[in-house]
């Protein structure tokens, strides 16, 4: 019995061999992708071409397309996916540059190590401008990307052209046209104010000094809560950027402000101490369905939500100091995520996975950035050193930016950071007090 | 003969076993990129160029975001009066004019703490003792954290402190429908100057009265 047998069991061990040897194979293939994906695009940019509109005015187009194309190469190199070459400086001998990428051109490039190739021609079209934009893949000269695109803003077209390059190289979606919505708390001017994710555009949507609290995005994009806070008495607000309109939502004495938007939109989170302690409440975009969701003796406040929606973060001193919690939707299960230090506050959960950002404190007691995953250990502190305040961060929709707000030269500016401490950007400088920040969620 | 063959046939099933568990225990795991579609904004007017075929390029006849012949023109300023304040803010009031306000001194507050001080508490007798002596109308406590610590966190707390200072002046006899218990946080300081005398200076409620 025992001699028919072991001939079988030298297969089976030859098989399993070979199955092992092809799995490992396998890992080193699956590590190489990956390794590929990480790796950056290098996509050459064609100078811009202009024109003035036929029969109108001569007009800055030549200006503007400047402006557009070194809006394109920022965003492009700011998404970190990409190389950017730039080929006004090169020497393109016998090229044609001033006209739509023909093969000729998009084998030169290809010959000057490009993946892909990007350009657009831009003219103004009564009060618009109207950019055409291309992309190649440099290998086989295919164009990728051809679209017309109209707006009043130079500037958005050229971010939007960022991001449909960035989400079919990438197949992930840029931020290139996202928004951030900001507090001014200065004598002059306060109030709530939108800016480019480049912090142009800077305008005020609400001019009301009485707004104290950080403003929040829906989760669609089209309107921001806030609160209105005179006499002791809270309005919370949805005001509608479309229109400019703003729709009460809740009403209280005390403070409820800083309303959290779910990723469904189906329901919002806010923080109220109307019944006397700070406590955090539902309630339905309409209006509707109050529910109380937490009632301890303690402070809760600053809430934000999973990805899921199935869970809320949020700031407690239930434990006797300022600490990141974790409850279910529902208000249950609350658990204690942070236990470095005895002040970490203002959560904000990134609308890509577990990662949670929120401000914690140094050895000396200085407001600073860090980063908490959900489950397992692991804190990182984005900002570490300074005699200087970081606070409030808010993700980009990517998760790979955060948006926050530093008194590090003097007044409080509006910052961005990378997880990896990489990319710090300024986002504002002038003489106001620029605070509490939020990255629109598309 | 039988001893060595039962050996080996015992190494072949251990080895064999072993691969097995290698087998089931190597699987690498398939990463698909997240290839989401992008929620673009439907402001734009966003045509496809004749003949060309690109990923962006607008189904036919409706659907998607990308829409042919949209013709809205996106607004990045819009002009929204939420209406006046009916009062101005309190402005901060300049260094070394004194907290007072109508002989009601300002209560100061510890770092971090809401309670009031034992020691404070005379001076609380003392403007209740005013306020009852006095004809007034509507009281309103102010409280207010020094710049330490996150904005929400610090309005959370400086309500702390007026409500805690509300519970004594109600104790003490005032009628509870004449004080209104306001929170400033820490945007409305005393004073501007790091230091912890300054910090201090912040930590506390203040009165106004009508």
């Amino acid at each position: 019995m025992r001699r028919r047998l072991r001939p079988i069991i030298s297969l089976f061990a030859a098989v399993g061999l070979l199955l092992i040897v092809s799995r490992l194979y396998a890992a080193d293939i699956f590590l190489e992708t990956s390794k590929r994906r990480s790796e950056k695009i290098t996509i050459g940019i064609i100078p811009f071409a202009s024109t003035a509109s036929d029969g109108g005015s001569r007009s800055n187009a030549t200006d503007m397309a400047l402006i557009a194309e070194s809006i394109l190469k920022a965003d492009l190199d700011r998404s970190r996916r990409f190389n950017v070459v730039d080929y006004v400086n090169n020497e393109a001998r016998g090229i044609d540059l001033t006209n739509a990428p023909d093969k000729k051109m998009i084998a030169w490039a290809k010959k000057s190590g490009v993946l892909a190739i990007a350009w657009a021609k831009l003219y103004p079209s009564s009060d618009k401008w109207v950019m055409e934009a291309y992309a190649y893949e440099a290998g086989n000269g295919n164009p990728v990307i051809r679209i017309k695109m109209t707006t009043t803003d130079v500037r958005a077209l050229a971010h939007r052209f960022s991001d449909k390059l960035v989400y079919y190289f990438t197949g992930g979606a840029g931020v290139a046209q996202t928004k951030i919505v900001y507090r001014v708390d200065q004598a002059d001017g306060r109030g709530v104010y939108l800016m480019d994710y480049d912090g142009k555009n800077q305008s005020r949507l609400i001019a009301d000094a009485s707004v104290i609290f950080p403003p929040r995005w829906s989760f669609d994009a089209t309107q921001i809560g806030y609160t209105e806070y005179r006499h002791g008495l809270s309005n919370i607000y949805l005001f509608q950027l479309a229109t400019g309109m703003k729709k009460k939502l809740f009403s209280s004495k005390g403070l409820s402000f800083a309303p959290a938007w779910s990723a469904d939109g189906e329901g919002l989170v806010f923080s109220s101490t109307k019944e006397g302690n700070a406590d955090l409440y539902a309630i339905r975009p309409d209006g509707s369905g109050l529910k109380r969701l937490t009632s301890h003796p303690a402070a809760d406040l600053s809430p934000t939500w999973s990805p899921t929606g199935r869970e809320i973060a949020f700031t407690s001193d239930r434990g006797g100091s300022p600490q990141i919690y974790v409850m279910n939707a529902d208000g249950g299960n609350a658990r204690r995520l942070t236990y470095s230090g005895d002040y970490n506050t203002a959560a904000a959960w990134s609308s890509q996975g577990n990662e949670i950002a929120y401000t914690c404190r140094n050895h000396k007691g200085f407001s600073k950035l860090c980063i908490d995953q959900v489950q397992g250990d692991g804190r990182v502190e984005v900002t570490v050193e300074g005699n200087w305040d970081d606070e409030s961060p808010s993700w980009s929709p990517n998760g790979r930016e955060i948006v926050f707000t530093s008194n590090r030269f003097g007044k409080n500016q509006i910052f961005v950071i990378r997880p990896d401490r990489t990319g710090l950007i300024r986002l504002t400088a002038d003489s106001e007090n620029n605070v509490s920040p939020a990255w629109s969620p598309q | 003969m039988e001893a060595v063959s039962r050996k080996r046939d015992r190494l072949f099933l251990l080895f064999s076993a072993m691969f097995i568990a290698l087998l089931l225990t190597g699987c690498p795991k398939k990463v698909s990129p997240l290839a989401k579609t992008p929620k673009s904004p439907a402001i734009i007017n966003d045509r496809s160029l004749e003949g060309g075929e690109g990923r962006f390029d607008a189904p036919p006849d409706g659907g998607g975001t990308a829409t042919v012949d949209e013709e809205e023109i996106p607004s990045t300023t819009v002009d929204a009066s939420a209406g006046n304040p009916e009062e101005p803010v309190m402005s901060p009031k300049l260094h070394g004019q004194g907290g007072k306000t109508a002989n009601l001194t300002d209560i100061f507050f510890d770092y971090g703490q809401s309670s009031v001080r034992s020691t404070d508490i005379p001076l609380l007798e003392k403007n209740v003792k005013w306020l009852l002596a006095n004809p007034h109308g509507k009281i309103e406590v102010e409280g207010h954290a020094d710049k330490r610590g996150t904005n929400e966190y610090n309005l959370v707390l400086a309500e702390k402190r007026a409500r805690a200072v509300h519970e004594y002046f109600v104790q003490l006899g005032i009628d509870s429908s004449k004080i209104l218990v306001v929170s400033f946080g820490e945007e409305r300081p005393f004073c501007t100057v790091e230091d912890e005398a300054c910090f201090q200076e912040n930590r506390r409620a203040h009165f106004n009265v009508e």
